[in-house]
């Protein structure tokens, strides 16, 4: 890992020797281990893993027209940290009711369409819950949060992740909201991670 | 089940999880070939690790970074407040 000044910025970069090099968990957490040590001195932006460059020339070329955006952001995120919250939603908002014949193929176009009304209803009620969730968490941690990133239930998905970008000093005062927010709302299975670099929070720039 | 398994209801899976779903699929993107997800996290060739600081907030202290980093994501230090510089 060595650092390569650009523009008044500072890039991290580690070489590659070259060769491409296939992703792993290991490798993810050495990228998010460089990200920390960043953290630990000043909030940077973190890079998405796996973006290559062939030189330094490179790198220059591609930071060199985004400075401006790069050192605003900077400015923007300084004394900030990401908490992210996952919440699986009940099974009440998973599930509908059952058909019979529901395994292989629609037996006629009617029972198919049937399928359909069901399946469209359940992934309302997905999104009807996932909305509802997320006002939850947005008034338990209203008065901690700048920023929010809200990745809703995607289709067949019935866990959402919200992601907060809060001050460095916040970060106790979010987990115990957090805490009782999970007191309050026992049916609910809800994680919380962090402190991250705000990953969620640099995805617009560049 | 898999150790790398994305369960987000397994710990370890959703400490991986939330791990891959950081890293591979945010932050700053400056090339146009990214092209990694999470779904095909064993598919895809990666290698340069980049972030952007401000220079004078680098400056102030060495990095040092190898051995007093958390290995484990549910175990993180809390951060004190910055300075602004």
């Amino acid at each position: 890992m060595r650092a390569v000044d650009v523009g008044g910025l500072r890039a991290w970069v580690s070489d590659t020797g070259g060769s491409a090099v296939t992703p792993s968990p290991e490798r993810a957490r050495s990228h998010d281990r460089v990200v920390r040590a960043a953290l630990e001195l000043a909030t940077p932006l973190p890079a998405r893993f796996g973006q290559v460059v062939s030189d330094e020339a490179a790198l220059e070329a591609l930071v060199e027209p985004r400075r401006a955006a790069f050192s605003a952001a900077l400015e923007r995120l300084a004394g900030m940290v990401e908490m992210t919250v996952r919440v699986i939603l009940p099974a009440h908002a998973r599930e509908g009711p059952a058909l019979t014949g529901q395994e292989g193929r629609a037996a006629s176009g009617r029972e198919y369409l049937e399928r359909v009304a069901v399946t469209q209803r359940q992934e309302r009620n997905l999104l009807a819950e996932a909305g509802i969730v997320r006002e939850h968490i947005r008034s338990a941690v209203r008065e901690l949060v700048r920023a929010e990133a809200f990745a809703g239930a995607a289709a067949g998905s019935s866990m959402i992740t919200v992601s907060h970008l809060i001050p460095r000093g916040h970060i106790e005062h979010y987990r115990r909201a957090i805490g009782a927010l999970r007191e309050d709302q026992p049916s609910l299975a809800i994680m919380v991670s962090g402190p991250w670099a705000p990953y969620s929070f640099a995805e617009a720039i560049g | 089940m898999s150790k790398h398994a994305l369960d987000p209801r397994d710990e370890e899976g959703l400490v991986l999880s939330d791990l891959l779903s950081h890293v591979l699929d945010k932050g700053v993107v400056i090339t146009g070939d990214v092209i990694i997800s999470v779904a095909g996290v064993d598919l895809i060739a990666i290698s340069l690790s980049l972030l952007i600081t401000g220079l004078e907030t680098v400056d102030r202290r060495n990095l040092g970074l190898s051995g007093r980093l958390p290995q484990v994501l549910g175990d993180l230090p809390i951060l004190p407040p910055l300075r602004t510089p």
